[in-house]
């Protein structure tokens, strides 16, 4: 089994590239569950043809209870991925962190792993690896990678730093481990390179360069990734050619 | 607080019981799941660190442990602070552990959580991991939260005791019986004094005995043992982790009265036939209320001559407690309703606070109200005492 988690600072399109990712593993055979650990609950909309699956903080809320099943908290999407939402507490109040670990506790009880039995599990996680309940994903028993999704911006790799170290200080605690960057590309100037110095001052590959496209625009305006939408263009063969890779070097 | 009836003036429900449903106002809360573990590791000589503010201390040793000012133990707290918390300070814990242990020598530490590393999701299994490594002796990491009861906590820790101290051994040449779920939470001395000398009295040997006049290599000859008697449903982690691992059956109840011969036959068939004995209890509206711990609770209902319905608020099997019985869920205005019918009490004396009016024949529990009758605990195997403290008084009332 393939465990990734997506990390990279707000907004740069981690949830995007995670869904495409998943989209590009399920297109090439395997079984995938996508775990969108942010309370906006909005990591799996474009393999849910835009319609929500129910979080399990909302199904909380909703009922005061665990759900007794995953059918409750789970929804199929593109390519049969299995879609699931921490969610969290209403904005401003409570502790998302704690949702993510509580989430995580329940997926074990109702043996998400045992019952799915997936090939590959994304954990798409909130911006930076904020507190401890952020830091769930890479815990022991869960993502045994990590891949970082940046820009050329200089706030873009500043979180990527701090996540690298963050990652970095739990060395000894057999944590996941950064397999490397995925450049989402902003058509900042110098770009290529200011990420490939990152890089190399941290020891890390860049795994593959996603470059700015409308038709991730459009495909997302119909809850889709290119791989559904757009299955022969460029940006699907080359997040097909990514999936390739990571199976064969990580599985 | 969940609101149930129908508000008349805007501000009251009419029937303010309604309002406290779920609630509890008079009575207090069981002993903490921590307290459970630190009973339930208490003579074993290990270190036990309950991660938590300072003060949750107290109220262990003060309230829920008659053995403090009488027998040390290596129990701590490791003192967490606001800022340690904010700051996720991990390794001051570490720091302090392997201090704490460089001072104590024991044979395994214990740690278990409180409320707030619960809620800031510390790390509990990494940071055993790497003290394990960096101490040399076994670490077990026990998942508790603070919010749930002692039978939770005993549950975990013992669960986790034999998992790590316990393997398959050779059976004793003869049939012997264990006693799981001894803790002064549940069981006073001159009782398990009693329970030992019965065990022996239909034909066994005495096997080891979970936690109460023991040590770890006592416990981890639990396996050798033909079956278990099970006192309390903080053991029931415990004995299943013994089927599983030696195909050890269980008998669960106390041979309290007149229950005790058809345990001592349970007890023969299980040893014989390797089948387990559970217990249940089917509640009807009853002249009788008895409250407490469930097993408890079913075994003392099976030796009385009146019928009864039980409340246990702990944790407790599903199969346990059926028909009006309630197990399993803290509410006050629950077991008010089953009072309003019955004549007689049966409980510790916190309950009597409930219904002032009834009769209620005195059974203290320290796991639910302390040291604040200690001075009243009885033993309930003693046929005499419990001729003259239940049997009696309930003739009485069946008289009136």
């Amino acid at each position: 089994m393939l465990k990734l988690a997506m990390y990279g600072k707000g907004g740069i399109g981690k949830s995007t590239m995670t869904s495409h990712l998943a989209a590009a593993f399920a297109m090439n055979g395997l079984r995938v569950v996508q775990i969108g650990c942010d309370p906006k609950a909005d990591s799996t909309m474009t393999l849910l043809g835009g319609t929500p699956v129910t979080s399990v903080m909302d199904y909380m809320r909703t009922y005061d209870q665990e759900p007794e099943d995953l059918a409750s908290i789970s929804k199929r999407g593109f390519g049969d991925i299995l879609c699931i939402e921490t969610g969290g507490p209403t904005p401003g109040l409570g502790c998302a962190g704690r949702g993510i670990i509580t989430t995580f506790q329940l997926l074990e009880r109702l043996q998400l792993f045992a019952t799915i039995q997936p090939d590959v599990v994304l954990f798409d996680v909130l911006g930076d690896v904020v507190c401890g309940g952020f830091a769930a994903p890479i815990r022991e028993g869960y993502a045994d990678h990590v891949i970082i999704v940046t820009s050329g911006e200089k706030m873009a790799l500043y979180a990527a730093g701090n996540i690298t170290r963050a990652v970095a200080n739990f060395a000894e605690r057999s944590y996941a481990t950064v397999l490397g960057l995925l450049l989402n590309r902003r058509n900042v100037p110098d770009e290529r390179e200011k990420v490939a110095a990152f890089a190399q001052e941290h020891g890390l590959p860049i795994l593959e360069e996603i470059p700015r496209s409308d038709v991730i625009l459009a495909c997302e305006e119909r809850g889709q990734t290119v791989l559904e939408g757009a299955p022969t263009s460029d940006l699907a063969l080359r997040f097909r050619t990514l999936a390739k890779r990571l199976w064969e070097q990580h599985s | 607080m969940k609101e149930t009836s129908k508000q008349t003036t805007g501000k009251y429900p009419e029937n303010i019981m309604d309002a406290y449903a779920d609630c509890a106002t008079y009575l207090p809360s069981y002993a903490s799941d921590t307290s459970g573990v630190c009973s339930a590791l208490y003579e074993l000589g290990g270190l036990t660190v309950v991660h938590d503010a300072s003060g949750c201390n107290s109220t262990y040793s003060t309230f829920d442990e008659p053995r403090w000012f009488k027998q040390e133990s290596a129990i701590v707290i490791s003192g967490l602070t606001e800022m340690d918390a904010i700051m996720g300070d991990d390794q001051k814990l570490i720091d302090n552990c392997i201090e704490a242990a460089h001072i104590y020598s024991p044979n395994f530490l214990a740690l278990c959580s409180s409320p707030m590393p619960f809620v800031i999701g510390t790390d509990l299994p990494a940071i055993g991991a790497e003290l394990e490594e960096r101490l040399g002796i076994p670490v077990l990491v026990i998942p508790t939260n603070g919010i749930h009861s002692y039978i939770a906590g005993c549950g975990l820790a013992w669960e986790a005791l034999l998992a790590r101290f316990c393997q398959r051994l050779p059976k004793s040449p003869k049939p012997s019986i264990n006693i799981l779920g001894a803790s002064p939470l549940d069981i006073e001395n001159n009782t398990l004094s009693h329970l030992c000398a019965w065990i022996r009295s239909i034909g066994f040997q005495l096997g080891a005995c979970l936690a109460l006049h023991t040590s770890l290599e006592d416990i981890s000859s639990l396996p050798k043992a033909h079956a278990n008697l099970v006192l309390s449903s903080s053991a029931l982690p415990a004995a299943r982790f013994l089927t599983h691992l030696c195909d050890q059956p269980s008998v669960l109840g106390l041979p309290i009265g007149s229950f005790a011969p058809i345990l001592k036959e349970r007890l023969w068939e299980a040893v014989t036939t390797k089948q387990s004995f559970g217990l249940t209890h089917t509640g009807s509206e009853a002249p009788l209320v008895i409250a407490g711990e469930a097993i408890f609770c079913a075994s003392l209902a099976t030796a009385l001559p009146l019928p009864s319905v039980l409340y246990s608020p702990l944790e407790c099997p599903p199969t346990l407690l059926l028909g009006k019985d309630s197990g399993g869920v803290e509410d006050e205005s629950k077991i008010q309703s089953m009072m309003a019918t019955a004549s007689v009490l049966m409980g510790d004396p916190f309950y009597q606070v409930l219904a002032p009016e009834k009769r209620l024949l005195a059974i203290p529990h320290r796991a639910f109200s302390g040291r604040v009758f200690a001075k009243d605990m009885w033993n309930i195997l003693d046929p005499q005492a419990f001729q003259t403290r239940i049997l009696n008084p309930l003739r009485e009332e069946i008289a009136c």
